[in-house]
């Protein structure tokens, strides 16, 4: 599968804040999520959406030709 | 993208609802399991004290009854008691810790008589287990008002469901998505297809006029930026209707598949090849420079005059191609079109394989149209004028009669070829008033020849449109009466191919203007099409040999002899024999040998205006002597 880059840099920004808390939340701050067996698959929901976050390419973008990202390195010719 | 949306948020709410739904149907459920939940630890808790309180008294039972508590989210104030053998409570047990608020419900609990049990007093919870004592009959009660038991279990649940929930939507918004990715991949492939079929001839799968359209006026545009021309070919399969008719039309149809599919083949990727329907086909040549252009139609030709194998039989297929280029041969696409038809057209008809348009040519032309409507009122203006070209009896070299020939000073083209503009007279019809002009004149002028002492007679052209109008004999009757000419001075001429027309109805109106006593004549004799039994039953009274065989006669040796052969020929169906093209005293010489009758060429005179003729005839000729006015070489002059 072919990583074309199609998360914008705030859609990447609020993914990475969001998947962080997942993973917080998930495996070390026990208050939120207080079952084990939940908290564990929070945590690694949020380690899937932080790798999306940090490689630029979201499968579901991909799947519907969505895009968030303007290259912005196009000089006309 | 809506349509996709769309799908999306229905998904996506249907599963939030049935969360929902499902969360609380569990919340319920888990609201009844907590308790019991609470029941078990404090029954566990109350055992494990039991037991420590059995093993030592140093043992810390509160310590471990708070430990237990805490490992099962049952935190809160605990107290430990004992109940004697009576039922009443006799204080805190050993080791038990604080002594809980005076305000539990103690009293109440023991009147519960149960072994495990909770109960709500003034907004709190509390629960409470009761174990046996070994080796007495004293009880250990245990009370518990947790902190927040209900919301310690159900935290949990709520952290199942929400993660679940989190799960349930991604996996919604994934489904969703490939649903709707699915559906409008195809919905697209529709709309693929549709415009296809839009765009695209059924047939052949060639593009059709709309598409032609389009891509001509794109290669337009490109073109004015570029500079560079762009070739439209028109082109149809000659009798393609025979073959559809003899043949039938899958026959018909799998010839123009194969047409098509060879038409590609022999055309690059810019070019474009389109059916416009029937067995008319397009080509697009952007970006075409002549060469280019003479390669196509080259290739083409080449590819269409091999056979095509049909069902089994061999068919043969002309074309005939009109080519018109851009910006020369038309400013708009609209243009373009139509002069590449007309370009075709004109090679259909001349038997030629393609022709490129002339707009000098071209019958339709904004210029040739204008012409026509000057021509509509140069009779008014007094622009049109008859000129006089005499005819000299050969034996006795005196002038028997004129033929008239229309001439036309056109204010800003000046003298205007009648070659130019007689052909789209006929067509457009104005030669009908045109004509009638002309007899009008012509006899007032014989008419005032007449009265001034000559007796000449006037011949007219006539053409295939007048020859038909069964009017005609009435008119001309009209104007012999109007200006009092007698008919025999009246001459008409008229072409071979102008009476094979219609010949039934041609012999109708001659036949009238024959009894009238009008003479007739057969001008450009030997150019048409003339059935020698149809020439038999006219009743013309004059033959003129064309004057392409008696300018050459002298040179070509088979001219002569096809002179010699009219001569004759209308010697013995008893007519009269002009010889059109006089140039010199040799082709009269020789024509007089061969009995000529009648002579009409440049050696006597040019065509004249009434007056110069009149002049000219009174002054400058003799019998037996001829002289033109003025020397002008070259060749004649013809109408």
């Amino acid at each position: 599968m072919k990583f074309e880059r199609n998360l914008g840099v705030i859609d990447r920004v609020l993914r990475a804040g969001i998947s962080l808390a997942m993973v917080y939340f998930g495996f070390f701050g026990n208050y939120l999520i207080t079952d084990h067996i939940a908290g564990l698959i929070l945590g690694v929901m949020g380690v899937g959406s932080l790798i999306i976050a940090i490689i630029g390419y979201c499968p579901l973008y991909g799947l519907i030709g969505f895009s968030t990202y303007t290259p912005r390195a196009n000089a006309p010719r | 993208m809506k349509l996709k949306y769309q799908l999306l948020v229905n998904f996506i709410a249907v599963v939030l609802m049935a969360l929902l739904v499902f969360g609380y149907n569990a919340y319920e459920m888990a609201s009844d399991s907590v308790d019991d939940a609470v029941q078990t630890t404090l029954a566990n808790a109350g055992q494990l004290s039991v037991a420590l309180m059995a093993s030592g008294p140093q043992q810390d039972v509160a310590g471990a009854v708070r430990a237990v508590l805490a490992a099962n989210n049952l935190a809160g104030s605990q107290t430990l008691a004992l109940i004697d053998g009576d039922g009443r409570l006799t204080g805190p047990a050993p080791s038990s810790g604080s002594l809980a608020g005076q305000d539990w419900p103690l009293a109440e609990i023991l009147a519960r008589q149960q072994v495990t049990g909770s109960l709500t007093r003034g907004g709190r919870q509390y629960a409470w287990s009761i174990t046996p004592l070994p080796h007495t009959n004293h009880r250990l009660l245990l009370v518990v008002r947790p902190d927040n038991s209900v919301r310690g279990g159900l935290a949990r649940l709520a952290s199942r469901l929400s993660v679940m929930g989190l799960i349930v939507v991604w996996v919604a918004v994934w489904v969703a998505l490939i649903m709707t990715t699915m559906v409008s991949r195809r919905l697209d492939g529709q709309t693929l297809a549709l415009q296809h079929q839009a765009t695209h001839d059924s047939l052949t799968g060639l593009p059709n006029r709309a598409l032609l359209n389009t891509r001509l006026a794109q290669a337009i545009n490109s073109a004015d930026t570029s500079g560079r021309s762009v070739s439209l070919v028109m082109m149809d399969l000659d009798r393609f209707k025979e073959i559809n008719d003899t043949l039938g039309h899958h026959v018909g149809d799998s010839l123009l598949q194969a047409v098509g599919e060879r038409l590609q083949k022999a055309l690059w990727g810019s070019d474009t090849v389109a059916r416009l329907g029937g067995d008319e086909f397009a080509l697009l040549l952007p970006l075409a420079d002549s060469s280019h252009t003479a390669q196509v139609i080259g290739k083409v030709l080449l590819a269409l005059g091999e056979p095509f194998a049909i069902q089994g039989m061999n068919l043969d297929v002309d074309t005939s191609l009109g080519i018109a280029v851009y910006p020369e041969d038309g400013k708009n696409a609209v243009e373009l079109i139509s002069h590449a038809d007309v370009a075709m057209y004109q090679a259909k008809h001349r038997g030629e394989r393609y022709i490129r348009y002339d707009a000098g040519q071209d019958p339709h032309s904004l210029a040739r149209l204008t012409l026509m409507g000057d021509l509509r009122h140069a009779t008014d203006r007094g622009e049109i004028s008859l000129y006089y070209q005499p005819k000299i009896d050969v034996r006795s070299q005196q002038v028997i009669g004129v033929e008239a020939l229309l001439r036309w000073r056109h204010p800003q083209h000046g003298m205007v070829p009648p070659d130019s503009f007689i052909a789209q007279a006929e067509q457009t019809g104005i030669i009908k008033p045109l004509t009638y002009w002309i007899l009008n004149e012509a006899i007032r002028q014989c008419a005032e020849w007449n009265t001034g002492g000559s007796s000449l007679s006037v011949s007219v052209n006539l053409s295939a449109r007048v020859v038909q109008d069964v009017q005609l004999p009435g008119q001309v009757a009209r104007l012999l009466e109007r200006h009092d000419v007698r008919a025999d001075q009246l001459e008409l001429e008229i072409t071979e191919t102008a009476i094979m027309n219609d010949p039934s109805r041609a012999m109708q109106v001659l036949g009238e203007l024959d009894a009238m006593g009008v003479r007739l004549s057969i001008d450009d004799f030997g150019t048409g099409y003339t059935s020698l039994a149809q020439l038999k039953r006219l009743p013309v009274d004059e033959v003129k040999i064309d004057r392409s065989f008696v300018l050459n006669m002298l040179r070509d040796a088979n001219d002569a002899m096809i002179v010699r052969s009219i001569i004759d020929l209308a010697h013995n169906m008893n007519r009269i024999v002009v010889a059109e093209g006089v140039e010199n005293k040799k082709i009269l010489d020789a024509l007089a040998d061969l009995q000529c009758d009648v002579a009409q060429g440049y050696f006597y005179s040019r065509p004249l205006p009434a007056a110069e003729f009149h002049q000219w005839y009174e002054n400058l000729f003799r019998p037996g002597q001829a002289s033109v006015p003025e020397s002008r070489p070259g060749s004649e002059l013809s109408v």
